[in-house]
């Protein structure tokens, strides 16, 4: 049960590259893609989900060639795309028998079970009634992950889902998606760090459509034990902080002052004050090129 | 802001090369057009003949008028998308938000949008422009370039139109916020349209018409092919308003829009038809930890296919559950019902809505519609999952390429199904309401859905194909209406195969007793090659379908590619190898059309006077005596016979030279009894000069024997005339004598002229015997009596002889007959119909024996013993003519409607009174083969069961019959080339021989007096009857006429019958006053105006009727007063109070406009 790729590279007809010979296996597990918007990780998971050819490389999903037996991944794969569409003034469960159809449940009994189900399990039983078009933001990822489900799939890919949703619709969100990932391979797109620091036990950090790095989130940031440190400042003094330390975050405080977090193999200097490295810390130590992991 | 709008948008299209595309497209099609119609393509008229002008206003205007209709898809196109985009992008959530006033919104989108369409349809106009510079087109068809029609057609028709319901899409647009709405709404206004022509007629039609064409029409109605050439269009008046009308509705229609529109996110209208849903509150709940139920998931064939179907219910939902289908559906069904209505009511007869004429041209335009609708909405289909986003969901599922794609042909089928049920349904239901029960549940079935139906599913196939190959639905339905417009013109250009004629059928003609004739084998050949071909393009929209999101259309090539694979493969192989070998299977069907005119006609005749035109002079003899035994094979569609002429020299000089002419269609062999020589033959005309051995000496005869036989039919012409049920063979199959080509009539001056009557120029009247044999089914007619009838193996033989001698023009039926019989002062009737065409029966009875008593009391006894009325198919000619004592008799006459028309006459007693009045008129005295003969033949016959009609139905029925010849004369005399002939003159032209003479002979009536008028007839009549050569011509007539007339009322000949004469009268002014003692006194002002062909004269003694009448309609008094002057004023002393005045109630004059003869008080 792996998802392998190898040298994947998409360039788009504007120019853009937007996989670059990107190689990476994916365990089961809830698999985490963290990456700033224009990364190429939506390309990657459009590719895995069959929805876009690369121009090479290659994708397996335990041992069904992704490129060339489209069709038998999408039997094994749940699909949730960044931004979607429904059919306006169509309810909830209708639509989720339509989906479930195009999944290749036939029976009409097997259907209104399996709708019912996938309903109760992401909360959406009492407004199955409702047009999917009039649903909160919250609600509308539930039903995506609703039609997900139907075909029971061991491939799972959800892009950016927490996007845009409130702290209670997300933990909501988060909730359904956890217990789904503990049987399936999921692989979960974001670029807020606590998703993934609350979910994963994977994780990628990708770029410029490139893997930077892959590791174990815990793993990770025990890595840059001892190497993160805080300071405060004053905001103005934030440039020249910068030109002289890897300044990898900074936060501002009630007083308008400046918390900077800085990477540093030793105590720069008295003002600098140790701190306890965080997920956020490995996500920007990635991102500024440094390579502090051995993945 | 609004300019800021405005300008963005108006730039934003002027990059789009769509916005080139249509206007090219347009530009080339008038250019086209334009070439083609002025005569590029096509040799030249001889110099100096009269044609039609392609450049005058009037033709402008005409041709304008109809690409109207395809401006008019421009909208949705150009100004819907123009709001659309920002729903469709979302922008509007955005945008609404910005401080742009709502006025500067719709006024920059619209009036943007509005100029690129304008400018778009100016491609057009500047097309035509160019091409009549063309050098090489028909100097003849082209006048002098005249701006002033262009400039007419744009501001009085295009752009209005274009203001007017690019407002209404907008605001469809802007309401239901879907692009769709806006072409639906195109469709509706087709609709609207179709329902005011059918509705209303005259003034209100004119008044109504949604484009104002009608009211073009209306203005022009009246117009002679000179005025057409000439004049310009009056925009003053009906098109005025018109125009006002529908300008007014549409800016009240944008008004309440611009109103009520609001920058709200959420539209106002849904396009489906359930309620808008409020917003969904979220509840708590725990998480329930759930294991998903191990359920079954299938991808078998079997069930893929189980799919497709439940697809399509799911998609069909989406298009029937809208608003807009349901209007479309309605406004259909009206459409339906009132073209039924106009079918069933021409301008001369209602019919009775047999399933026939139900079928044939209501549900023709009605399939126009859906595949119209078929265009809109596959676009919708294949574009719905990417339009509304949902697509990647979709596309991750597996679920094939084709069984999305086959719901979707499904889907459109199914609603083409509905459609075409609604149809069906209608039909029924007018045949209901006009208590008619015969419903062909059958015929509805087999047109509706195999005939009608196929071509409809060609059109789904291109339709997906075509949407799938464009991503922009707008762009897909533009190319889909111009495949549609481009096929219907490539016969302007020369292409005439089958192989190219993308999907034409055209209208099958039905008729209860031959059914669809032969044409069926040939329209399922055809129209099988176009479904394979149309299935190949759902192979190829296989291959190009829309999945994931493929970046670039070369990225949709390498898809296809893989795509095109295995099972693929071999279906695309088997098809398009079926494709090219139906393809050689019509190529070499055409081929067998060897008869085809590959030559232009004018030419071919061209060459033949060439080469013959020495021998038009040639005397001949005449045939006296005809023998035949004709033997028909109805099953075969073939015939063959063996006949002999017995031909004398009536002359007083040998004949060395025959000059024979075989039928046209036919095979014949000749043989004379003396020797004789082929000197040459044509063998395009058929035409041999023969050479005799021995010259034919003054009284001397000959025997001419022939056999004639049909070319056989080839797959897709009809060369036999024998169908399978209503045959109806002409003299045309015979060998004819003497030179007949260029035969036209001659003046009535000419003496030759006399020689000739009118329907025969190598006979006088002729013996005739024949024997004809069938099938045992089917009952033979000929001219005579039944001699004697046997059956001989499986074939039904009769003999026929005629007692006394006939002109050589008869016919020979054969069909399955049923026989309505009943003897009247000792003639015997017979109406031989189809079974179930019994609705008219005693009508036609009554007409035949009020004709024989009418004209018996006349003119003194009909001449045969019997006369029989025997049905024709329709496929054949609406019309009824008469053959010695055989009326052959349209199908049309026999489900004419007699019970609803109220505005109408009773044609089926008219028609056979009519036919049987030429027993007398045509058959007893026949006229000379001169101009003016159908006014001896047709104008007195149609005038006297004009008389025979009246006694019948009572005056007023008579009036209306009148008022309705008048409608007929001025109707049809607009398209004349030649200057109008007066009745004296008359030649084919049947607006003037019926319209025209039954108006002037009944007005001889009121001024001679019916005796008078009657006693000159009879004498005339018994002067000329059963005489052969001299014969009589219009002239004698005339002159027997105005011999019967008194010296004050002369005028009237000349003006009714010599001359083209409108006699205007009308009431300028009128008044009343009551005067002492009980009296009232009236005051009038006549104007008086007259115009002999087309030049005003002088009114010098006029003779004109006033009628003068009371509240209840009842007359009080009718003066005939001498008018002298243009303008004259009486006065009039009455004895009861006067509600109307009515000059000329009678119809004594000639007049154009009647309009204006009524004044009420």
């Amino acid at each position: 049960m792996s998802l392998k790729i190898e040298q994947l590279t998409k360039t788009y007809a504007n120019g853009v590259k937007a996989i670059d010979n990107l190689s990476i296996e994916i365990q089961p597990g809830m698999f985490g893609l963290l990456g700033p918007n224009g990364a190429g990780k939506s390309s990657l998971m459009r590719t895995i989900a069959t929805l876009q050819t690369p121009d090479k490389g290659s994708i397996r999903f335990n041992e069904i060639d992704v490129l060339t037996h489209a069709m038998e991944v999408r039997k094994r794969l749940g699909y949730l795309p960044q931004s979607f569409g429904v059919y306006p003034k169509v309810s909830a469960e209708k639509l989720l028998h339509y989906f479930a159809r195009l999944k290749g449940v036939t029976s009409k009994r097997e259907r209104s079970l399996l709708v019912g189900e996938v309903l109760e399990l992401t909360n959406l039983t009492h407004v199955r009634k409702k047009s999917v078009s009039g649903y909160s933001g919250g609600m509308k990822q539930r039903f995506g992950i609703a039609q997900l489900l139907l075909n029971n799939p061991p491939l799972i890919i959800v892009d950016e889902p927490t996007a845009g949703l409130d702290p209670a619709e997300r933990n909501r969100f988060l909730n359904v998606l956890r217990e789904i990932g503990a049987r399936n391979t999921v692989i979960f797109s974001t670029h807020l760090v606590d998703d993934v620091k609350e979910l994963c036990n994977e994780m990628a950090i990708m770029n410029h459509g490139r893997i930077l790095m892959k590791a174990n989130p815990s793993e990770a940031i025990r890595q840059l034990e001892g190497k993160i440190w805080i300071r405060n400042i004053e905001k103005d003094a934030l440039e020249s902080m910068e030109r002289r330390y890897h300044v990898l975050s900074s936060g501002y405080n009630e007083d308008h002052s400046l918390n900077i977090r800085v990477y540093a193999d030793a105590r720069p200097d008295t003002n600098f004050q140790p701190t306890e490295a965080n997920l956020e810390d490995v996500y920007f130590t990635v991102l500024d090129g440094f390579n502090v992991f051995d993945s | 802001m609004f300019r800021s709008i405005f300008s963005y948008e108006f730039i934003n299209w002027l990059r789009k090369p769509v916005c080139y595309l249509y206007g090219l497209v347009f530009f080339g099609i008038a250019f086209i057009s334009m070439a083609g119609t002025g005569g590029l393509f096509d040799p030249h008229t001889p110099a100096g003949s009269l044609q039609r002008f392609i450049n005058s206003p009037f033709e402008i205007n005409f041709i304008v008028q109809y690409f109207n209709k395809f401006f008019l898809f421009l909208l949705p196109a150009v100004i819907g998308a123009t709001v659309y985009k920002d729903f469709r992008n979302n922008t509007h959530s955005i945008l609404y938000t910005f401080p742009i006033k709502k006025g500067d919104y719709f006024l920059g989108k619209f009036l943007s949008s509005f100029s690129i369409v304008v400018l778009i349809t100016f491609s057009m106009g500047l097309g035509m422009m160019i091409a009549e510079q063309l050098p090489g087109l028909d100097p003849n068809k082209v006048g002098a370039f005249r701006f002033i029609g262009y400039f007419q057609v744009y501001a009085a028709f295009i752009l209005p139109n274009m203001f007017c319901y690019g407002l209404v899409v907008f605001c469809l647009v802007l309401w239901f916020r879907n692009i769709y709405a806006g072409f639906i709404g195109v469709v509706l206004l087709f609709f609207l349209q179709i329902i005011t022509e059918n509705a209303f007629d005259g003034f209100s039609v004119a008044l109504l018409d949604p484009f104002g064409q009608n009211a073009a029409k209306y203005v022009t109605q009246f117009w002679s092919l000179e005025d057409q050439n000439t004049l310009t269009i009056p925009v003053l008046g009906v098109v005025l308003y018109n125009r006002l009308l529908w300008l007014g509705l549409a800016l009240l229609f944008s008004f309440y829009t611009y109103k009520r529109f609001s920058f709200s996110e959420h539209g106002t209208y849904s396009f489906t038809l359930k309620r808008k849903k409020k917003p969904v509150i979220e509840s708590e709940g725990a998480n329930k930890k759930i294991k998903l139920s191990k359920v079954r998931y299938r991808f078998s064939r079997s069930h893929q296919w189980k799919h497709v179907w439940q697809l399509s219910r799911f998609q069909l939902s989406y298009i029937v559950k809208s608003w807009m289908f349901v209007i479309v559906t309605a406004l259909g069904i009206l459409a339906v019902l009132f073209a039924i209505g106009k079918v069933t009511n021409t301008n001369e007869m209602a019919l009775l809505p047999t399933t026939g004429l139900v079928l044939t041209i209501p549900a023709f335009f009605f399939s126009t519609i859906i595949m119209l609708l078929t265009f809109i909405y596959s676009g919708m289909l294949v574009h719905r999952e990417r339009s509304t986003g949902i697509d990647s969901l979709v596309d991750s599922t597996p679920t094939p390429n084709w069984v999305q794609m086959f719901s979707k042909v499904l889907t459109l089928l199914k609603m083409q199904g509905i459609l075409l049920l609604v149809m069906l349904l209608a039909g029924i239901l007018i045949q209901l309401y006009n208590g008619y029960f015969q419903f062909d549940i059958g015929l509805y079935l087999f047109h509706l859905y195999i005939i009608l139906f196929i071509p409809l599913l060609v059109w789904a196939c291109t339709s997906i194909f075509v949407h799938t190959l464009f991503p922009n639905p707008y762009i897909g339905i533009f190319i889909l209406l111009l495949v549609w417009v481009g096929v219907g013109s490539l016969e302007q250009v020369g292409i005439t195969t089958r192989l190219l004629k993308f999907n034409t059928p055209g209208v099958l003609a039905y008729s209860d007793l031959n059914g669809y004739g032969r044409a069926l084998p040939a329209f399922f050949l055809t129209q099988w090659y176009w479904l394979i071909f149309g299935l190949l393009l759902l192979l190829l929209s296989y291959g190009l379908w829309y999945r994931g999101t493929p970046s670039s259309f070369k990225d949709r090539m390498k898809q296809g590619k893989q795509r095109f694979r295995g099972p693929v493969v071999i279906y695309g192989s088997i098809l398009l190898t079926a494709f090219i070998a139906m393809g050689f299977l019509i190529y070499d069907k055409e081929a067998e059309n060897n008869k085809g005119l590959e030559q232009e006609s004018n030419l071919v005749f061209e060459k033949f006077e060439e080469r013959f035109g020495k021998y038009a002079g040639t005397l001949q003899p005449r045939i006296v005596d005809v023998e035949t035994t004709i033997h028909l094979y109805p099953d075969d569609h073939s015939f063959h016979m063996e006949g002999s002429y017995k031909l004398i020299n009536k002359l007083n000089r040998p004949i060395d030279t025959l000059l024979v002419k075989t039928g046209f269609d036919e095979i014949s062999e000749i043989d004379l009894n003396r020797e004789f020589e082929v000197v040459t033959y044509d063998s395009y005309f058929k035409f041999s000069v023969i050479k005799l051995g021995a010259s034919l000496r003054p009284n001397d005869s000959l025997r001419f024997d022939f056999k004639v036989k049909n070319t056989p039919d080839t797959f897709f012409q009809q060369n036999s005339s024998v169908l399978e049920n209503g045959t109806f063979l002409m003299t045309d199959i015979l060998p004819r004598i003497g030179y007949m080509f260029g035969n036209e009539k001659l003046q009535p001056e000419n003496p030759r002229a006399l020689q000739n009557h009118f329907q025969a120029s190598d006979s006088d009247l002729v013996h005739f015997k024949t024997v004809v044999s069938t099938s045992e089914d089917q009952i033979a007619l000929a001219p005579g009596y039944l001699q004697k009838e046997w059956m001989s193996g499986d074939r039904r033989y009769f003999q026929y002889q005629m007692e006394s001698d006939i002109k050589f023009i008869f016919a020979v039926n054969s069909g399955v007959y049923q026989i309505g019989n009943t003897n009247h002062k000792g003639i015997e009737l017979s109406i031989y119909h189809h079974k179930g065409h019994e609705t008219n029966l005693n009508a036609m009875m009554d007409g035949l024996k009020a004709a024989i008593d009418f004209n018996t009391a006349l003119f003194g006894p009909y001449q045969h013993r019997e006369a029989r009325i025997i049905e024709f198919p329709m496929s054949l000619g609406s019309y009824a003519t008469t053959m010695a004592n055989n009326i052959p008799t349209s199908e049309m006459r026999f489900i004419a409607n007699t019970k609803t028309s109220e505005d109408k006459i009773d044609i089926a007693f008219y028609v056979s009174a009519h036919e049987l009045t030429h027993q007398w008129w045509g058959n007893q005295i026949i006229p000379a083969n001169a101009l003016g003969a159908r006014f001896i033949s047709e104008s007195v016959t149609d005038y006297l069961s004009f008389m025979i009609y009246g006694k019948r139905y009572g005056k007023e029925e008579g009036q209306r019959w009148l008022s309705l010849q008048r409608q007929r004369y001025l109707n049809g005399r607009t398209p004349w080339k030649e200057d109008e002939p007066p009745l004296i003159l008359v030649d084919e032209q049947q607006p003037i021989f019926y319209g025209k003479g039954t108006l002037a002979l009944n007005a001889m009536r009121h001024y001679l007096g019916e005796v008078n008028l009657h006693k000159v007839l009879n004498d005339f009549l018994q002067d000329y009857k059963f005489k052969e050569a001299p014969y009589p011509t219009s002239l004698e007539l005339v002159e027997r006429l105005r011999i019967a007339t008194p010296d004050s009322l002369k005028y009237v000949v000349s003006d009714l019958f010599e001359t083209v004469t409108f006699t205007e009268a009308s009431i300028q002014k009128a008044s009343v006053s009551m005067s002492d003692s009980e009296k009232y006194e009236m005051n009038l002002e006549l104007s008086v105006r007259k115009q002999t062909d087309d030049t005003p004269v002088e009114v010098l003694c006029q003779h004109i009727e006033i009628g003068i009448y009371d509240l209840g309609g009842e007359i009080i008094q009718m003066e005939t007063i001498k008018v002298t002057e243009e303008i004259s004023t009486l006065k009039i002393i009455l004895g009861r109070e006067p509600a109307r005045v009515v000059v000329d109630p009678n119809m004594l004059l000639i007049e154009r406009e009647r309009n204006d003869n009524e004044y009420a008080l």
